[in-house]
């Protein structure tokens, strides 16, 4: 499916991508957790497919549990003391604090992986290309080196099992040589190519002064409007975040939540900067669905 | 790929030449600052030994002092062993001495107190409000029972475990002892950057961990919370170096 957010300006996605990620990495707060993780979920399900069901089920889940169970043997404040580990309590509070540690993780991770998809690298070089060129260059490849590496890894891995080094067969010797074989392969590869593209931009001259470079991205109304929709969502979660909405008290002892009317705004409106992308999906398939209809 | 591989030859070259000189330069750094600890330590009282709240230069200088200082130090130590008053304060034991024999049931008095918080409440962190008693004792003075052998962390931990207050500590190899963290969620550093936890047993604050002060029948054992590295509870140990 198309994603109509990534069809927007490069600063619209990049500004909503870092207030979402900073705001998910600063809140301990259930509500923000739960709006933060369900949003990015789901977006992330969207954007990569059946694909991202199968990393956020197997990678996120027992991220979370092991976080989880990890705070409270190294963190052992809190009021209700639920048994002992050697001489140190176990308490609710610290077990309750791994538990939001670990969605809060899980949140950014997951609207990192929506950022790699929405954010390409033309994106990200466009933006920045012209400020700060060796850095923005190298990020962009840092970011592309996993999947690069990993495409190059089945290329190469089918490409051994053609002369015979099959690595998902053979004794177990065997298949650690072939292993180390690829790996080899790969090591040898990544070096060369990151040498060869840093050669090759510096070939067409890239971060030369008064050299353009082709962009296809336009600022119109579009993108204004939206910038200023998410501006406003940033300045009312930030003044929430001042006024401490999105943090909860954990320790010594876990503190309710109280309700009011500014905080269900700030609520209401971390919930809409969150499921924004999605939102403007939906709409564009309604829109569609009216417009096919009419014919 | 030359300029490259001459560029990584360079770069080993540096780097093995930065490894030399920081080689070659470490023992001369060393005696410089421990030229400069002696000078220190003839021009300055015995009181500047070993303070650990020095940091940058000072802590180099503690360091340097270390071998010229031995000898100034060692009187105390002597004193401390030798006083005609060993007996109210122990040497600190190590723990593998210790052996505790349940058969034999000692007595001692148990106090928590963290009431120096009270005066000082506008630096207490202001979200433990809740865990902090009205009078400020975490624990009223009791009578213990322990076993022949045991330290004042042994007795801490089982009082607290039955009493089920919260308390946590860390064992810290260094100092071969465990170092109480908070009692009651009342952690060190709650009440301003001075505050932690002490103890002190018959009107004595050791100058060694708690878990490696045997006690004796009838010991007095305290645990007070100072905000001011123990000058509020009558524990500095600046004070106390010179009773000695």
């Amino acid at each position: 499916m198309k994603d109509i957010f990534s069809t927007y300006h490069p600063i619209i996605n990049f500004t909503y991508f870092v207030a979402v990620i900073l705001f998910s990495m600063f809140s301990m707060n259930p509500v923000f957790l739960g709006i933060s993780v369900v949003a990015s979920f789901a977006y992330s399900i969207w954007l990569n497919g059946r694909g991202a069901v199968k990393f956020n089920l197997m990678f996120i889940m027992p991220m979370i549990v092991t976080v989880a169970i990890l705070n409270p043997l190294f963190s052992h404040g809190g009021v209700t003391i639920l048994g002992y580990l050697g001489d140190n309590p176990i308490t609710k509070e610290s077990i309750l604090y791994g538990v939001a540690t670990g969605f809060m993780l899980a949140s950014v991770i997951l609207w990192f992986s929506c950022y790699n998809s929405v954010m390409t690298s033309d994106k990200f070089i466009y933006l920045f290309g012209r400020i700060m060129p060796a850095m923005s260059l190298l990020f962009s490849m840092v970011l592309r080196f996993v999947p690069r590496f990993k495409a190059q890894i089945r290329q190469i891995s089918n490409a051994q099992k053609c002369v015979g080094r099959d690595v998902s067969s053979g004794t177990f010797l065997q298949r650690a040589r072939c292993g180390i074989k690829i790996l080899s392969v790969m090591i040898t590869w990544a070096l060369e190519n990151s040498i060869e593209t840093a050669d090759s931009m510096r070939a067409r001259g890239y971060g030369l002064r008064g050299r353009t470079s082709f962009s296809i991205y336009r600022m119109d109304s579009r993108d204004r409007g939206m910038l200023a929709i998410i501006s406003l969502c940033i300045l009312i979660l930030g003044m929430g975040a001042v006024d401490g909405w999105n943090s909860m008290q954990y320790f010594p002892s876990v503190k309710g939540l109280e309700i009011s009317g500014f905080g269900l705004l700030v609520y209401a409106s971390y919930f809409f900067l969150c499921t924004l992308p999605l939102m403007l999906d939906v709409k564009e398939g309604i829109k569609w669905k009216l417009l096919s209809s009419k014919i | 790929m030359k300029r490259i591989a001459l560029k990584v030859s360079m770069l080993c070259l540096v780097l093995a030449i930065s490894l030399a000189v920081f080689a070659g330069c470490g023992p001369n750094s060393g005696e410089g600052g421990t030229k400069d600890g002696a000078a220190e330590t003839n021009t300055q009282s015995a009181e500047t030994q070993g303070s650990v709240e020095k940091t940058g230069e000072g802590s180099e200088a503690a360091g340097g002092q270390d071998k010229p200082a031995t000898n100034e130090i060692e009187p105390e130590q002597l004193g401390e062993s030798k006083s005609p008053d060993t007996q109210a304060k122990p040497a600190p034991a190590a723990t593998e001495d210790t052996k505790v024999n349940k058969k034999v049931e000692y007595h001692a008095t148990l106090l928590i107190s963290c009431k120096t918080i009270l005066d000082n409440l506008e630096s207490f962190d202001q979200s433990k409000l809740e865990v902090l008693p009205e009078n400020g004792i975490v624990y009223y003075a009791k009578d213990v029972e322990f076993y022949e052998g045991e330290t004042v962390y042994d007795v801490l931990l089982r009082e607290t475990r039955s009493g089920r207050i919260h308390m946590e500590s860390v064992s810290s190899p260094v100092y071969g002892s465990a170092y109480i963290e908070g009692i009651n969620n009342i952690y060190e550093f709650d009440c301003g950057e001075l505050s932690g936890w002490m103890y002190r047993v018959n009107g004595w604050f050791p100058s060694y961990g708690c878990s490696r002060y045997v006690l004796k029948d009838g010991d007095q054992i305290e645990w007070l919370y100072t905000c001011d590295l123990g000058r509020d509870i009558g524990g500095d140990w600046k004070q106390q170096r010179s009773d000695n």
